[in-house]
């Protein structure tokens, strides 16, 4: 198997534990029941129930609401076990070719000499950035920062 | 995050309020007094601005990056009279030890 065949598996893994069996069950659940409900109000909006046309495109929205926090926790899951995985994972040769960049002025914690606290801090959030670039800006550790 | 939280407090404030006008007045009213137009008024309103509480709610999460659970527990606390007062404070309360300083990495 190619290597990105086993790596499209081992992120497949990672959402097939029982935990994410259980969550994926239970977002389903909730998307099925806010659409029904969606479907239920609409037909009584139909019959003449002037309140339930405010519902009727309501719980859709619930149900997008569920959809994208769904979603969210499965980019969590990926992107953390992809960190984890070990490097030898990526094979040279399938390896894309490298991009070449040039790197102008990194800021890095040592250049902290300032007296001011806050701008050292930021100094150290902004090495840690370059020094992680698959990484976003809410990644960051510090809690301040978040 | 000071403004997703300011955003997530004064929308919490208003559903509660409007979600204990519909509890304790119109219901009552549309139940036992037969005048509908509490409800007519009163339930789209809070449905409608129910469905910002939840973005709010959503965009704090983003930014302070709660586990599921807690945003899940934070949105229904929005459904329940009273309860979204309670929610309010502890939500305060679980990011206050955060630095309120204005964010380099806020939008």
């Amino acid at each position: 198997m190619s290597i990105s065949g086993q790596a499209i598996l081992a992120d497949v893994r990672r959402l097939l534990t029982p935990g994410w069996l259980a969550g994926h069950a239970l977002a389903l659940l909730a998307v099925v029941t806010c659409l029904a409900l969606g479907w239920w109000q609409a037909g009584r909006a139909v019959e003449g129930n002037t309140l339930s046309w405010a519902y009727t495109f309501e719980w859709p929205i619930f149900a997008i609401f569920v959809v994208v926090i769904w979603v969210r926790e499965i980019r969590l899951t990926l992107r953390k076990g992809r960190a984890e995985a070990p490097a030898s994972a990526v094979d040279p040769v399938d390896r894309p070719r490298p991009v070449i960049t040039r790197r102008v002025s990194q800021p890095t914690a040592a250049a902290g000499d300032s007296d001011d606290p806050q701008l050292a801090e930021y100094n150290r959030y902004l090495a840690w950035l370059n020094e992680n670039p698959e990484a976003r800006p809410s990644d960051y550790p510090a809690k301040e920062y978040r | 995050m000071n403004g997703a939280l300011t955003r997530y407090r004064i929308i919490a404030w208003i559903v509660g309020v409007l979600l204990l006008a519909l509890t304790l007045v119109a219901m009552p009213m549309k139940y036992f007094g037969d005048n509908n137009l509490g409800v007519m008024i009163i339930a789209p309103v809070h449905g409608w601005l129910y469905v910002v509480y939840l973005a709010a709610v959503g965009d704090l999460a983003r930014r302070v990056q709660w586990p599921v659970t807690r945003i899940l527990l934070v949105a229904l606390a929005g459904t329940i009279p009273f309860l979204s007062f309670i929610m309010e404070r502890r939500v305060v309360g679980w990011l206050s030890g955060t630095d309120r300083q204005p964010s380099f990495t806020e939008a």
